[in-house]
C-alpha cells in the first residue's frame, strides 16, 4: 500500500501509525524543498480558508448541540 | 502579499522607514517548509520624529492612505495582516541590517537570513520558537558555525542549552 491510496482500516493500526505519520512528514518536506517562496505563501494563504471553514464548521456543532433538548425527566 | 510588501518598499523610498526586513513565520518559509501564520512580521528602523520620538501614528497613517486599514495591532494590507515592530535590539538590529534582497513574485525584498532568524527565535525562546530553530538546523538554512558566532556574540548559550534539552 501507498501512501497516495485511500485510507483504509489497515492504516488505522497502531503499529502502523507512528510510520505513516512519518512518511507523510517526509513526504511534505520532500515536496515543500521543491516549493517557490511565493508558493509556500500562497499555501500559507490557503491554510487561513481551512481554518475559517473548521471555525464556522465548530460554532455550527456548538450551535447545534445548544438546541439539543436537555431536560430529560 | 505582493501588495504588502510593495507597500512596504514605498514606505522605504518616501524615508518613513529607514530600513526594514521581513521577519518571522514569513521569512522562514523562505528557507524551510511554510507553517501557518496570520501575520506578516515586519521589523524595522522606523524613522524618528524632529523631535527625536519614533512615533508610530505616521507611518500608519500613510499606510492608510496606501489602502491600508488598521485591524487590532495588526494594519491590513490587501489580504495580509502587517506587524511593523521597531528593531528593538542588537540583535534585531543586525539583523535586519544584513538582511539579503530576495524574489518574490518579481520584486526584491529584504529577508532576515536563516542563521539570525534562527538566533532571534533562540532569544524568544517559545516552544514554536525552537521547533523553527529545529526546523532551520535540519533543513541546512542555517549555517552552524555563523549560528555559533551569534549566540557567542548576543549571549544566548543558555537558549541554546534550552533548546537543546527540550529538543534531544
Amino acid at each position: 500500500m501507498t501512501d497516495g491510496q485511500a485510507m483504509s482500516d489497515e492504516w488505522l493500526k497502531p503499529e502502523d501509525f507512528e510510520a505513516f505519520v512519518a512518511r507523510r512528514k517526509q513526504a511534505w518536506r520532500t515536496q515543500a524543498k521543491q516549493l517557490s517562496w511565493e508558493e509556500k505563501v500562497a499555501a500559507i494563504e490557503r491554510m487561513w480558508e481551512r481554518d475559517k471553514a473548521l471555525k464556522a464548521a465548530r460554532e455550527a456543532i456548538i450551535q447545534s448541540a445548544k438546541k439539543l433538548p436537555t431536560d430529560f425527566d | 502579499m505582493k501588495l504588502a510588501l510593495e507597500t512596504l518598499l514605498t514606505l522605504q523610498e518616501e524615508s518613513l522607514l529607514q530600513r526594514f526586513a521581513i521577519g518571522g513565520a514569513i521569512a522562514a518559509s523562505f528557507y524551510v517548509e511554510a507553517v501557518a501564520t496570520e501575520d506578516l512580521d515586519v521589523f524595522a528602523f522606523i524613522t524618528p520624529q524632529p523631535s527625536g520620538f519614533v512615533l508610530l501614528t505616521p507611518l500608519y497613517d500613510r499606510i492608510k492612505a496606501l489602502g491600508g486599514r488598521v485591524h487590532n495591532e495588526h494594519i491590513v494590507i490587501g489580504n495580509w495582516p502587517v506587524q511593523i515592530l521597531p528593531a528593538f535590539n542588537p540583535l534585531i538590529e543586525a539583523a535586519v541590517l544584513s538582511a539579503p534582497l530576495q524574489q518574490f513574485e518579481g520584486i526584491e525584498i529584504p529577508v532576515i537570513a536563516a542563521d539570525y532568524l534562527a538566533a532571534i527565535a533562540l532569544q524568544l525562546g517559545r516552544a514554536k520558537d525552537y521547533l523553527r530553530v529545529d526546523a532551520l538546523i535540519a533543513s541546512g538554512a542555517c549555517q552552524i558555525d555563523s549560528l555559533n558566532d551569534l549566540i557567542a556574540s548576543h549571549q544566548l548559550h543558555d537558549r541554546w542549552a534550552s533548546y537543546v534539552r527540550r529538543m534531544a
